[in-house]
């Protein structure tokens, strides 16, 4: 630990000792109509070759350069670059804005910034959307989805029709990091997946992670998925929205104060229950979600910003008085942003976010419910050093309160007595320093570590377990009495070295672990899964990711191809005992096994990014295995989400000013499923034989959906658009589950039913905007 | 037109869903005995031993019953009951009786096998009456009856009971695991329903109910069995049940109580 904190602060401080006199040219990129602020805008000089910065998340950039006369351009895909004369010789202020192009048609032929940005950086297994690319790639129920377009690029994989789930690089469900303005998301799902938390028009810009991940980020094993919200308008009050079969969404835009301060807010529903009302079966019935997103931020001077923001989604479902199941994510987000210097940029954030579910069961005028929730108090403090555009180094800390209630069951009926669980109360905290260094034109490094302490505090009841599961002890503890805690330390680093214009290659390794499991004994994800923290019986899972890549741009940028191989070795790892009880059971960590797992792939991308016609081609090759003691003879077996061939293809044809088309056509192999292999009959009804855990394949999964997009006339003050699509075009049936049952003519015989959802599921949307 | 409509927006699990019989090329396996031993404290009762045999998943349903055991049951006394085979695979006798918080000992050998187990029968738990609700179950269309067996559950965990169910009208019974335990709710008046949504309960009809109070390692093993598998209740990773006989991979020995109800539905 030491030698590496000593190494780090040699390199930080060995940057700045050598060179002549240099200035410091700092400001923000902007949006020139709704002032919002550009993330990853590039900043260069035009006659310094190789020396150029992007903005950082609140676009910020920070340029050190020597004394003299310089051209600087400022550029960003999709905007006319700009390009500004500076006569330096003493630090400058330059906050810009970037215009779009007038037509669509222009958009697509304006050349755009750095186009071999995906060869020179030295990321590695990141895929960046920004929510205007992503507008034309169909998706069900005409509702563009960030989560769902992710899905379609290497490595990142869904669970298939009706499984929220988002499965990267053979992680599980629970292993990414979903942050909104910074804030967990711990369900990024409604409808039983059909639908992302994500409201589009709530959304500037998503990242994710899934092999070199800054050392800013931790909690989770898998990826970082790092969603944006838009800030608002500073120029002008917009309106806007969409209507569609299934839901409709509406946004308000605009300034508090010119140039000062914007807010945004954004809303969305569901309707298909209006539906349900109006028929005779089922107007008892509930099936809906909502969701709202607020922004507003506020310039306090040219060097400190306040931003909050916030999130609050529900979805309900209930069958008549019988049963019902409400669930929701809540988040808060408030930053300052300050540059205290032109060269030292500090974020310090209060985060609050939180997840509930509650299932109701009305039963002879007994209501009985079971209710889990999750909330979190963050603070962070983050410092962006840029000394120079060779180095930009991070230093932060951060500390978060858990409160998890573990499935609480109650009843209206005073006289039924329920086992009370206990909240559990946790502490997860974490420091950190990166640095990300150019050697030369060619070599980049970037390194760090963080440090991650957790502490499982009182007060409690906590048990001791033998071999076979049972309780043999127990101790109880005061309130803040620490129960157990663990330090890790999680290393990270990733280099490119550019071979030529056009190529590159690029390394890395990450450690991250996880303190919160997230306990899920069903074949799809559900939202009565169970969020447990680390305890004295389960321990921290760590994952090691060592991942090698190729990138390479050729015909003049036109076409990108990258191929990128990744190997992870995890450490404890989770897994049910079998016939475990998981309702409302206060010795769960009795009904829990332990073990290892590793995951290893190729990836393969080709991009074509500009043109009348572009698109992609994605294939993804891996295989994900666990060993637990105790499950299939102590031998390896596939993990469910494992699924060997993975392939995307996704195609956008704009025919002219009016008129764009596109299809994606997706395929992969089915999830490793455990099916019986022998039967028998017990108080006479047939069981089923199990011999090895996850030894079949569920059938593969392959779909085509298409989609046009007709844009009506643009007016200064209106702009609209129709969007029709079809899911699933040629209604292919795809395995939502396979179960088993005796025919019906021959009972003596047993047969495999497959169930399917959606075969050609249509949709019709209008957009709008004033 | 309308039942169109209804049935198309009912869910949208259930909105375009559709079934279709597959194939699916399944593993042979080796057979497996199965024992499944009940011990009752009916008066007069015959406890019953029954060994049969797995067969591969693509086999008829007529499964191989096992002959020429040596099956035996001991009390805590010591008095050994030899069984007899009185139908192919199936070993009875009448010479005892179960009595409640006695523990019995099994002892079945078949070629050269020997399998071993043990099970303690439960304090007796009156079931008082039966209550009926008319209600849709989750995923159903038309309202069927929820049997709603009313007993008081003695303080005190580790209560475990187990139901059966006959339509005496329709001459059809329960062929789902019904199970009722204390774990989450300890003490006081039973609530909880026993569902079986494939078996149609009407006004009028004449039911039979059977209540068992079952040992601990026998719920273990009758929720293990429940929860598991490709069922559209079943929720967990399929495996196969926890038994509680030493040597097998499969089957249980239960002591139980059993008390019959018969009620006609209001």
């Amino acid at each position: 630990m030491s030698k590496s904190v000593i190494a780090c602060f040699f390199l930080f401080f060995s940057i700045s000792l050598f060179g002549q006199q240099k200035y410091t040219i700092s400001g923000i990129v902007k949006d020139s109509l709704s002032g919002e602020s550009i993330i990853s805008a590039m900043v260069r000089v035009k006659e310094l070759s190789g020396i150029g910065i992007t903005t950082n998340e609140y676009g910020f950039y920070s340029l050190t350069i020597p004394k003299g006369t310089y051209q600087i351009k400022f550029s960003f895909f999709g905007y006319k670059e700009k390009e500004l004369h500076v006569d330096l010789d003493g630090n400058v202020t330059m906050n810009i804005s970037l215009s779009e192009p007038v037509s669509e048609i222009e958009e697509i032929v304006v050349k755009a910034i750095r186009e071999d940005k995906n060869v020179t950086s030295n990321e590695s297994g990141v895929q960046r959307l920004n929510v205007k690319e992503i507008s034309k790639i169909p998706v069900i129920f005409g509702e563009k989805d960030v989560i769902k377009t992710l899905q379609l690029t290497p490595g990142i994989k869904s669970g298939g029709d009706g499984n929220a789930g988002l499965f990267v690089r053979g992680g599980a469900a629970d292993q990414n990091l979903i942050l909104l303005d910074e804030a967990i998301v711990y369900n990024p799902t409604h409808l039983l997946g059909f639908f992302s938390t994500f409201n589009s028009d709530a959304i500037k810009d998503l990242t994710i992670y899934k092999g070199s991940m800054p050392a800013q980020y931790g909690g989770r094993l898998s990826s970082v998925l790092d969603v944006k919200m838009n800030e608002g308008n500073t120029n002008k009050y917009n309106f806007g929205g969409g209507i569609g079969i299934l839901s409709s969404r509406l946004y308000a835009e605009g300034p508090i104060v010119k140039d000062k301060g914007s807010f945004l807010i954004t809303a969305r529903r569901t309707y298909l229950d209006f539906f349900l009302k109006a028929t005779e079966n089922f107007k008892d019935y509930q099936l809906y979600f909502y969701d709202l997103n607020f922004k507003g931020n506020y310039k306090i001077n040219d060097k400190n910003r306040i931003y909050l923001s916030g999130y609050f989604g529900q979805d309900r479902m209930a069958l008549a008085n019988l049963f019902g199941l409400n669930w929701g994510n809540g988040t808060g987000t408030i930053r300052w942003n300050s540059i205290i210097n032109p060269k030292l940029f500090s974020n310090t954030s209060l985060i609050f976010s939180n997840y509930s579910y509650r299932t109701v069961f009305n039963l002879s005028d007994t209501e009985i419910s079971v209710a889990s929730k999750i909330s979190d108090y963050r603070i962070k403090q983050d410092f962006t050093y840029i000394p120079n555009p060779k180095n930009k180094i991070k230093i932060g800390l951060d500390a978060v309160h858990h409160t998890i209630t573990p499935g609480q069951i109650s009843s209206t009926n005073t006289s039924m007595s329920f086992v009370k669980l206990e909240d559990r109360y946790s502490l997860e905290s974490g420091i950190y320093f990166s640095h990300d260094i150019a050697f030369s034109e060619k070599f980049n490094l970037s390194y760090g570590l963080r440090g991650t302490s957790f502490q499982l505090l009182g007060k409690g009841t906590f048990y001791e377990f033998n071999e076979s599961g049972n309780a043999i002890s127990s101790q109880i503890y005061n309130s803040r009495e620490v129960v157990k805690s663990y330090f890790n330390l999680e290393p990270r680093m990733s280099m490119s070295y550019l071979l030529n214009q056009n190529n590159s290659v690029k390394f890395g390794y990450t450690r991250n672990t996880q303190n919160l499991h997230l306990l899920s004994n069903s074949t799809t994800s559900n939202p009565t899964d169970l969020w447990i923290a680390s305890s004295k019986i389960v321990k921290p899972e760590i994952s090691d990711q060592v991942f090698l890549g190729y990138f390479q741009n050729f015909k003049e940028n036109k076409y990108e191809f990258s191929t990128e191989v990744y190997f992870k070795y995890l450490n404890n790892q989770i897994d049910f005992r079998d016939g475990a009880s998981i309702l409302a059971n206060e010795l769960i960590e009795g009904e829990l096994l332990f073990g290892i797992g590793r995951a290893y792939g190729i990836e393969l991308l080709l991009k074509k990014k500009k043109g009348k016609f572009n698109g992609w081609i994605s294939y993804t090759l891996s295989k994900t295995e666990k060993k637990i003691n105790g499950i299939n003879k102590n031998e390896w077996y596939a993990a469910r989400q494992d699924k060997t061939h993975d392939i995307s293809l996704v195609g956008i044809y704009d025919l002219n000013d009016k008129w764009s088309f596109s299809a994606t056509w997706v395929y992969s192999t089915g999830n490793a499923v455990t099916f019986p292999s022998g039967k028998y009959i017990v108080d006479g009804q047939i069981q089923f034989l199990y011999t090895e855990r996850n030894g079949y394949r569920m059938p593969s999964y392959h779909r085509l959906d298409i989609g046009v997009t007709w844009y009506k006339k643009k007016t200064k003050k209106f702009e609209s658009s129709w969007n029709l699509g079809c899911y699933n075009a040629y209604g292919n049936r795809n395995p939502y589950t396979i179960t088993f049952r005796q025919n019906e003519n021959d009972p003596t015989k047993t047969e495999a039913v497959m169930t399917s959802l959606f075969r050609w599921v249509p949709s019709i949307t209008y957009n709008f905007k004033f | 037109m309308k039942k169109v409509i209804s049935i198309s927006t009912l869910f949208l699990l259930l909105l375009t869903s559709c079934e279709k019989v597959i194939n699916i090329n399944m593993n042979e396996t080796d057979p497996e005995i199965i024992i499944e031993a009940i011990i009752t404290d009916i008066p007069g009762g015959t406890q019953t031993v029954k060994l049969t045999n797995s067969v591969n998943f693509d086999d008829s349903n007529i499964v191989p019953n096992i002959s020429g055991a040596t099956v035996s049951i001991t009390d805590e006394l010591g008095n050994s009951f030899l069984l007899t085979e009185t139908q192919p695979g199936l070993y009875t006798t009448n010479q005892f009786q179960g009595f409640p918080d006695q523990i019995y000992f099994l002892m079945v050998s078949v070629d050269g096998k020997t399998f071993t187990s043990q099970c303690r029968m439960p304090e007796m738990v009156n079931c008082q009456a039966l209550e009926f609700q008319n209600a849709i179950a989750p995923g159903q269309i038309e309202p069927n009856y929820l049997v709603i067996p009313k007993f008081n559950d003695p303080t005190g965990k580790g209560n475990y009971y187990r139901f059966r169910i006959q339509n005496l009208t329709t001459g059809k019974s329960s062929s789902n695991i019904m199970l009722i335990s204390d774990d989450i709710a300890d003490g006081g008046v039973n609530s909880a329903p026993i569902v079986d949504q494939r078996l149609t309960i009407k006004s009028g009809d004449s039911i039979s109910v059977e209540m068992m109070c079952i040992d601990k390692t026998v719920y273990d093993y009758f929720f293990s069995l429940s929860q598991n598998g490709n069922g559209p209740n079943a929720s967990a990773t399929p495996a196969n049940p926890i038994t509680n006989i030493q040597g097998a991979k499969l089957g249980y020995f239960s002591a139980n109580t059993s008390q019959k109800i018969q009620i006609i539905v209001p």
